[in-house]
């Protein structure tokens, strides 16, 4: 069989949601890395994969008294650690196994341990995909296999990976 | 560029096999991470006592901080969550935002973090009861923690 050729992935139609202010700002000087305990999958900046209505919903939680904007984004995905692959999370199982080993480290989260996988051990590491579960799993109909909730998640590490961006209309 | 899964493996196991936990919190404070919630949980849900015992990593990351810790109170914690490695009550106090929060923690915070809103209180250094504390239940504090 001939080698299949690696070809590099993009995203086009990644969502970020924020306020106006900050999307206006944003617009005009680029995205900042965020670095914050909460981001559950590490430093980055994070769009939904295709959900403008997912961003816009996060940013009216997250900003309740302001206009909210969300942006759209053309992200390569590049040296992209992906959740949705059973080998990618045995990485992670692998390195929390190692810090469990460890009495002094047994308490690790999940943003800990990212933020050490791809900070630490493997630097290069572009962005992380991941798919969030609904808190509460319901199928499509009865026998059904697709899930009626969750979405993806894509945390962008390193910000020449978003390729180009504007305000969503 | 794919990931090298069998290669990333051995990677890890290499990285962890020849590491101390020093090094390793060394390590999470140079990348950045260790300013997080996570090593909290670590260290402050058993307490001071736990804290105490965390002292290898305390130093590891005091050595980081050039000889420094510092004393951060209730809204640094909330937004900022450094690595903390020790948690007591302090009632009252004269100080800026102490009265906030009600809590101090003790913790190496990043070295390159800028401060923000005044509520991050002076340096302290390891120096309970001299003249640069700044307070002698943060020297208690300190003394209990980190000597």
């Amino acid at each position: 069989m001939d080698k299949v050729e690696y070809l590099e992935t993009t995203v086009p139609n990644a969502y970020h949601g924020t306020s106006r202010a900050n999307a206006e700002n944003i617009e005009k000087t680029g995205f900042r890395i965020s670095r914050k305990p909460e981001l559950f999958l590490g430093d980055g900046v994070y769009f939904y994969k295709g959900s403008k209505r997912l961003a816009e919903s996060w940013a009216k939680g997250k900003y309740p008294e302001e206009e909210i904007a969300t942006i759209v984004a053309n992200i390569k995905l590049g040296y992209c650690l992906d959740l949705t692959i059973p080998e990618h999370r045995e990485l992670l199982s692998e390195a929390i196994v190692e810090f469990k080993r460890r009495p002094n480290w047994r308490k690790v989260t999940d943003t800990f341990v990212l933020n050490y996988f791809a900070g630490v051990i493997e630097p290069q590491i572009d962005t992380i995909v991941h798919f969030r579960e609904p808190e509460k799993i319901v199928k499509l109909f009865a026998g059904s296999q697709i899930l009626t909730g969750g979405y993806m998640v894509i945390c962008v590490r390193k910000t020449e990976c978003i390729l180009s961006f504007s305000i969503a209309s | 560029m794919d990931l090298d899964i069998k290669g990333l493996k051995k990677k890890i196991k290499d990285h962890f096999g020849s590491i101390s936990d020093e090094e390793l919190a060394q390590n999470a404070i140079r990348a950045g991470i260790a300013t997080y919630t996570d090593l909290k949980l670590n260290f402050l849900e058993e307490g001071p006592q736990k804290a105490y015992q965390a002292r290898p990593i305390i130093e590891a990351g005091n050595e980081a901080n050039s000889g420094r810790l510092r004393i951060l109170t209730g809204p640094v914690r909330q937004y900022y969550t450094s690595a903390v490695f020790g948690l007591e009550e302090i009632s009252g106090g004269p100080a800026g935002n102490r009265s906030l929060g009600g809590v101090a923690v003790v913790g190496v915070i990043r070295n390159n973090y800028q401060g923000g809103g005044g509520v991050i209180q002076p340096s302290c250094p390891i120096d309970p009861g001299g003249a640069n504390s700044s307070s002698s239940t943060e020297n208690s504090l300190l003394r209990e923690l980190c000597l």
